[in-house]
């Protein structure tokens, strides 16, 4: 699976200091994974199995890759002070499971603190 | 800018039917051709066929491509087989042969870029549109592929690209009645006018991630209402539940646009 163009490079283990209008929200990467939808094959209105959906034109649901992420609630103003609290182990709660595509994470307003 | 390679037809992955019909008897070949040719192209091929050894090269008939000639019709010119119905058979597959040449020869002229598909790119990594388009990239919006195909305003000339979008309801289902709920979805395809202003019979069409097919005409490849079901990859593999039961993907509410866009050049 290619890695998309503008998509900023990292690695599992590392965290993202992410522009969030004025201030910088920190991610966990946890790991890449695909993804992919599944669809409700029912009889008689009662779910029965997940399948595949299995399209024509339009483009399949999650493309390319995603990453499996715990986004922390915290803001700082920058990303050396989000890195200042990373090391100190001050980011404070987060929340865990959190999917987003890689592409969304552009390397232009992105940052990876290892 | 290197070389483009190009699909050669003799390694074309036109796709075989699943399960091949008994051969009819003569009677209901003919019509089975009529019904798929229509009237006035069988009665000019069967004049010209009956015609005797003469040579159908110069045929005019844009009704029927090689890929759409039934079965019945191709089993009459098996090689073993003889008599006046094989010949017949031959003549036809010929004839449509010399035509589809003659169409590719005005696409190569008219507007190379149409001239069969570039091959280099990866059939995982463009769509219908993005073969329709030649940009082949995978553009996957219904509503902006809707609107791209909409604003065509050319006029049937030669050289300008057809383009064919449908758009339809869509849901998979089984044989014992499972079925999952309806999505919108679409396909596309896009042809040259040849020289003479007539439809363009070497159109090519690719489903999702599948593999691209062809050629055929236009409208034949228009989304049929029901078929089996295959996995959106280039294996294009054919698809079932979990407990082995078939799954086909069933379309309805169509909806069609034809229009004429300028050729996008070389």
């Amino acid at each position: 699976m290619k890695l998309p163009d503008d998509a900023v490079r990292c690695r599992a283990g590392d965290h993202l200091a992410v522009r969030d209008g004025d201030g910088w929200q920190l991610f966990a990467v946890e790991d890449f994974v695909a993804a992919r939808r599944l669809v409700t094959l029912l009889r008689d209105d009662e779910p029965v199995e997940l399948v595949d959906e299995l399209p024509d034109g339009v483009a399949p649901a999650y493309e390319g890759p995603q990453l499996l992420l715990t986004a922390y609630a915290r803001r700082f103003e920058s990303p050396e002070a989000a890195s200042a609290a990373l090391a100190a182990g001050e980011l404070g709660e987060g929340v865990p499971g959190v999917l987003r595509p890689l592409a969304g994470f552009p390397s232009a307003s992105t940052q990876v603190l290892r | 800018m290197g070389v483009r390679l190009r699909h050669e037809r003799e390694a074309d992955t036109e796709r075989k039917p699943e399960h091949p019909r008994p051969a009819p008897p003569s009677g209901a070949a003919l019509l089975a051709l009529q019904r798929s040719a229509g009237n006035q192209a069988v009665g000019r091929l069967l004049r010209q066929a009956a015609a005797g050894p003469g040579d159908l090269r110069e045929l005019m008939v844009d009704s029927i491509a090689p890929g759409e000639i039934p079965a019945e019709v191709a089993q009459l010119s098996a090689p073993e087989q003889a008599g006046p119905e094989a010949e017949l058979g031959r003549k036809l597959a010929r004839s449509a042969q010399a035509r589809l040449q003659r169409k590719e020869a005005d696409t190569l002229e008219l507007c190379p870029r149409y001239w069969r598909y570039e091959t280099p790119h990866d059939f995982a990594s463009y769509n219908c549109a993005g073969l329709a388009w030649r940009t082949y990239d995978f553009r996957g919006d219904l509503a902006a592929e809707r609107s791209a195909a909409s604003s065509g305003s050319g006029t049937q000339s030669p050289g300008a690209v057809k383009h064919w979008f449908w758009e339809y309801d869509l849901h998979l289902e089984t044989d014992d009645g499972r079925r999952t709920p309806k999505s919108h979805d679409f396909h596309t395809v896009a042809g040259v006018v040849d020289k003479a202003s007539a439809d363009p019979d070497d159109v090519y069409s690719k489903n999702g991630r599948r593999p691209v097919y062809g050629p055929r005409t236009g409208p034949g490849w228009k989304p049929p209402t029901r078929d089996r079901a295959t996995s959106n990859d280039p294996s294009d593999t054919p698809a079932s539940t979990d407990d082995g039961a078939p799954l086909y993907k069933v379309r309805s509410n169509f909806k069609e646009i034809v229009k004429l866009h300028a050729c996008p050049g070389p």
